[in-house]
C-alpha cells in the first residue's frame, strides 16, 4: 500500500506542472524559451540556444542552485503568429513556469500577450522595442532597449563623426527598425544634426539600386540604417557599387556572420551598437568565449552572450523565488538585483527594465572591431 | 536627369528579369492555356543549380575569391538544364495526367506544385538565404582612367572617383572597387591616404591598381550581363520559334491544339519542349539574377518575382513571347520610376494595379491578339 501511495505521489509530482523534485531532492523548474529556431532570423535563435545550453548546464553545477534549470526549447520559425502559438503551448502543454525569448521585436510582442493574458513571466534576452515592458509586469528584459540604442549612434555620429547630415533607412513595418528611426531621429536633430530624408524599403527587398541612386543624389554624411543583416549586406553592397560613400550607421540587428558574406569587402568602414563584444578583455567575458569556443567551435556573438546572461538571471529569480509558481517567479525577476552577465551587470527597474553600457563596433572586411563603450 | 537615367538603367536591368521568367509563363499558355504557377519556383531551382555547381564543381564559397567568368557560364548552363529537365518532369508528372481535366483544375495543380516546391526546398536546403559564391566584382562603367598624383586633399572632385585594384588572396587573386570621393565632396584625407596605401601595395606584390573616374550615368558590368544575357535568349527563341520545324510545331499547337494532333504533330512532345525551353530561360534567369547580380538566394526567392513575371506577361499579352520581353521591361522601369518618385513601399501595389488594370482595359494586353472566334 505504502508503495502505491508513493508511486502515486511521484506520478502526481511528475504530473503536476513545472516543478518537481529530481534525484536527491533537488527541485527543477522547467522554463520555456521561444526562439526563432527557424525562418529568416534562425541564426539568431540557434546562437541564443547555444549561449542559454551552456548557461544552464553551468548554473544547475553551482552547488548554491537549490532548484535546477531545465528548459525546453519551441521554435516560433520567425513569425509573430507563431510565436503566439509557441507561447501557448509552453504554458499548456509543456507548463513552464517562465519563459525566455524571443530575439525579434515582432516576435515578442506577439508572445507578450499571452504572458499577460496567462499571467507567465515572460523575459526578453534581445528584443529592444520600447514598447514590450510597457504590458504590463509580467513582461520584462535584460538588455537594453531602442532608445537607448538610437541615441547611442545619434551621438557617436555628431561627436565622433562629425556628422551634420543623415538620411533614414527604415524597414517599414518592422517595429524595431521603426522605432530605433524615430528615437535616432529626436536626438540627432537636437544635437544640431539635419536629417535630409527617410527613404523606406520592405523586407525581403532584394533590388535596392534606386535607393542607392537617392542616396547619392541626396548625398548625406552618414546613414541611419537600422535593420537585420540580410537587407543591410545588400543595400551596403549595392551602395557602395553605385559609387555612394558615406558610412552606415547600424544597430544590433546587423550582428551575424552572413552580413560579411553578403556584401564582401564593401562591408568595411561602418559602424553598430551592439551588447557585446568577443574582444573585451573583462576576464568574466573571456572565460566565457573560451568555453563557448570550446564547446561550438565558433566566435560567440551578441545573441549568444544574451541568451547565457538570461539563463543566469532565470536561475537567480528561481532561486529566490518563494515558491515554484510564475507568479512568485515574476515577483522574484522583477526584483532581480546585481546578477553579473557578460553583456553588463542585470540589475530590473522598476520599469522591468535594465541599465546598461553598449559598445559601438566598426565593421572590418569580415569581423567587428571594437571601436568604443558608450555608457548611459 | 541624370538621376531619371540612372533609375531607368536600374530598372531596365530588373525589368530584363522579370522578362526572362515572363517568357516561359506565356510561351506555356500559348500551347496548352495553362498559366504554370510553379514558373518562379523553376527560378529558384536555377539559381540553387547554379549555387551548387559553382560551390562543388568550383570550390566556390561566399567569402571567396573571384571564381570569373567561365564558372558562372558554366553555372548558367548548369542551370538552365536541370531546370529544364525537371520542368519536363513535372509536366509529365502532374501537367499531361490533368491536361483533360480542365482548366481551373491544372491551375490549381500548378499551385500545389508551386507550394511543393517551396516548402520542399525549405525542408532540404532549410529556410534561410543564403550567399552566392563570387564570381567576378561589379565595376561602372564607362569610365577614364586618372592619375592618381592630380587626386588632391582638399579638393571638391569633379567626378565619382574610385580606385579598382587587384588583391592576392589565399586561394587566388580578387578585384575590389574602393570608392574614394562622389562628385562634388571634397577628398578626405583618410581616403587620399587608403589609396596611397593600395597603389603601394600593389606595386610592391605586383598587383594591378588605378584610379578611375565615372560621369553621372553608368551602368555594372553585372547589368550589362543580365542585357545580353536576354538579348541572347531573345534572339535563340525567335530563331527557335519562327525558323525550326519544332517552332512551326509549336505555332500550329498553340494555334488549334486539336487540328495540330489531328495533322500528326506529337502535341505531348510539343509540350514538354515549350515547358522545357521556358523552364531553361527561367533556370538560367534564376541563377544570373537572383545568383550572380543580387547574390542572395533561398527557397522562397521565386515567389515575388514569379508573380511580378506573371504581371508582366499579362501586360505584354500573354500567350506572346515579344510582348512578354516587353512587358517585363517596361514593368521594372515603371517599377523603379514608382520607387524613385513615390515611394518604394508602393512599387509592389502599382504592379499589381497593373495587372487590374490591363485585365479591365485590354485584357489581351500589349502585344497580344484579341481572341477570335474559331470556325
Amino acid at each position: 500500500m505504502r508503495r502505491f501511495i508513493s508511486a502515486g505521489l511521484v506520478l502526481i509530482a511528475w504530473v503536476i506542472p513545472g516543478c518537481g523534485s529530481g534525484p536527491g531532492g533537488v527541485k527543477e523548474a522547467l522554463i520555456g524559451a521561444n526562439l526563432e529556431l527557424s525562418g529568416e532570423s534562425a541564426t539568431w535563435g540557434q546562437d541564443t540556444k547555444r549561449g542559454m545550453e551552456l548557461a544552464c548546464e553551468e548554473v544547475n553545477a553551482r552547488p548554491e542552485q537549490k532548484v535546477k534549470l531545465r528548459i525546453i526549447y519551441e521554435d516560433n520559425k520567425s513569425e509573430p503568429g507563431a510565436s503566439k502559438n509557441a507561447m501557448k503551448k509552453l504554458i499548456a502543454q509543456d507548463g513552464v513556469l517562465a519563459v525566455i525569448g524571443s530575439v525579434g521585436s515582432n516576435r515578442t510582442i506577439a508572445a507578450s500577450d499571452v504572458a499577460m493574458e496567462e499571467k507567465v513571466p515572460l523575459m526578453t534576452h534581445a528584443s529592444t522595442n520600447v514598447t514590450i515592458t510597457r504590458k504590463g509586469e509580467y513582461v520584462s528584459r535584460i538588455c537594453f532597449h531602442d532608445d537607448f540604442q538610437g541615441p547611442v549612434m545619434a551621438k557617436f555620429a555628431r561627436d565622433s563623426l562629425k556628422a551634420n547630415t543623415a538620411v533614414i533607412l527604415v524597414s517599414r513595418g518592422n517595429a524595431y527598425s521603426e522605432g530605433l528611426s524615430a528615437s535616432f531621429r529626436k536626438t540627432f536633430t537636437a544635437a544640431g544634426g539635419r536629417i535630409l530624408d527617410e527613404l523606406a524599403y520592405q523586407a525581403g527587398t532584394k533590388d535596392f539600386k534606386t535607393h542607392a541612386t537617392t542616396l547619392k543624389q541626396l548625398n548625406p554624411d552618414i546613414v541611419w540604417l537600422p535593420g537585420y543583416f540580410n537587407e543591410v549586406g545588400l543595400i551596403v553592397k549595392q551602395a557602395r557599387e553605385a559609387g555612394f560613400q558615406a558610412p552606415f550607421l547600424g544597430t544590433d540587428g546587423w550582428d551575424d556572420p552572413e552580413l560579411f558574406r553578403l556584401a564582401g569587402p564593401a562591408i568595411k568602414g561602418n559602424f553598430v551598437c551592439n551588447h557585446f563584444d568577443a574582444g573585451d578583455p573583462d576576464p568574466a567575458v573571456q572565460e566565457f568565449v573560451k568555453k563557448f569556443e570550446e564547446r561550438y567551435k565558433s566566435r560567440p556573438g551578441a545573441m549568444s552572450a544574451l541568451g547565457y546572461d538570461a539563463v543566469y538571471a532565470m536561475a537567480d529569480a528561481v532561486n529566490r523565488a518563494k515558491e515554484l509558481k510564475p507568479e512568485a517567479i515574476k515577483d522574484a525577476i522583477n526584483t532581480i538585483k546585481g546578477v553579473k552577465g557578460v553583456c553588463g551587470t542585470i540589475t530590473m527597474g522598476p520599469d522591468r527594465e535594465v541599465v546598461k553600457n553598449a559598445v559601438v563596433l566598426e565593421t572590418g572586411e569580415t569581423a567587428f572591431k571594437y571601436r568604443e563603450t558608450v555608457k548611459p | 536627369m541624370t538621376d531619371f537615367l540612372n533609375y531607368l538603367l536600374n530598372g531596365l536591368s530588373l525589368g530584363c528579369i522579370y522578362a526572362l521568367i515572363a517568357v516561359g509563363y506565356s510561351m506555356v499558355y500559348g500551347i496548352i492555356k495553362l498559366i504554370n504557377f510553379a514558373h518562379g519556383e523553376f527560378y529558384m531551382f536555377g539559381a540553387f543549380v547554379g549555387y551548387y555547381m559553382l560551390c562543388f564543381a568550383f570550390g566556390g564559397a561566399a567569402n571567396g575569391p573571384d571564381l570569373g567568368f567561365l564558372p558562372l557560364l558554366a553555372a548558367l548552363l548548369a542551370a538552365g538544364l536541370a531546370t529544364g529537365v525537371l520542368a519536363v518532369a513535372v509536366e509529365r508528372a502532374v501537367y499531361r495526367p490533368l491536361r483533360s481535366s480542365g482548366r481551373i483544375v491544372a491551375l490549381l495543380a500548378a499551385l500545389g506544385v508551386s507550394l511543393l516546391m517551396q516548402n520542399a526546398g525549405q525542408q532540404t536546403v532549410g529556410p534561410k538565404d543564403r550567399t552566392f559564391p563570387h564570381t567576378f566584382t561589379f565595376q561602372r562603367f564607362p569610365r577614364t582612367r586618372v592619375e592618381p598624383g592630380s587626386i588632391v586633399v582638399g579638393q571638391r572632385a569633379p567626378a565619382d572617383l574610385s580606385i579598382v585594384y587587384a588583391r592576392r588572396t589565399a586561394s587566388g587573386q580578387e578585384t575590389i572597387v574602393e570608392n574614394i570621393a562622389s562628385r562634388g565632396n571634397p577628398i578626405t584625407e583618410p581616403a587620399h591616404k587608403e589609396m596611397e596605401r593600395i597603389l603601394e601595395t600593389a606595386a610592391a606584390q605586383g598587383c594591378e591598381a588605378a584610379v578611375f573616374s565615372y560621369p553621372a550615368v553608368t551602368v555594372t558590368n553585372g547589368q550589362g550581363l543580365i542585357l545580353v544575357v536576354l538579348a541572347l535568349a531573345t534572339a535563340a527563341l525567335y530563331l527557335l520559334v519562327q525558323h525550326t520545324r519544332f517552332g512551326r510545331a509549336m505555332r500550329a499547337v498553340s494555334h488549334d491544339f486539336e487540328a495540330a494532333a489531328l495533322m500528326g504533330i506529337n502535341v505531348s512532345r510539343v509540350v514538354a519542349g515549350t515547358f522545357f525551353v521556358g523552364a531553361v530561360v527561367a533556370g538560367v534567369g534564376g541563377a544570373l539574377a537572383g545568383g550572380m547580380y543580387y547574390n542572395e538566394i533561398g527557397p522562397l526567392m521565386g515567389l515575388m518575382p514569379g508573380l511580378k513575371a506573371f504581371v508582366a506577361a499579362v501586360f505584354g499579352g500573354i500567350g506572346s513571347v515579344p510582348g512578354a520581353l516587353l512587358g517585363g521591361v517596361l514593368l521594372g522601369m515603371s517599377e523603379k520610376l514608382v520607387e524613385a518618385y513615390c515611394s518604394s513601399l508602393y512599387s509592389d501595389a502599382f504592379t499589381f494595379a497593373i495587372l487590374i488594370l490591363v485585365l479591365l482595359v485590354r485584357p489581351s494586353g500589349l502585344l497580344g491578339r484579341p481572341p477570335s472566334d474559331k470556325m
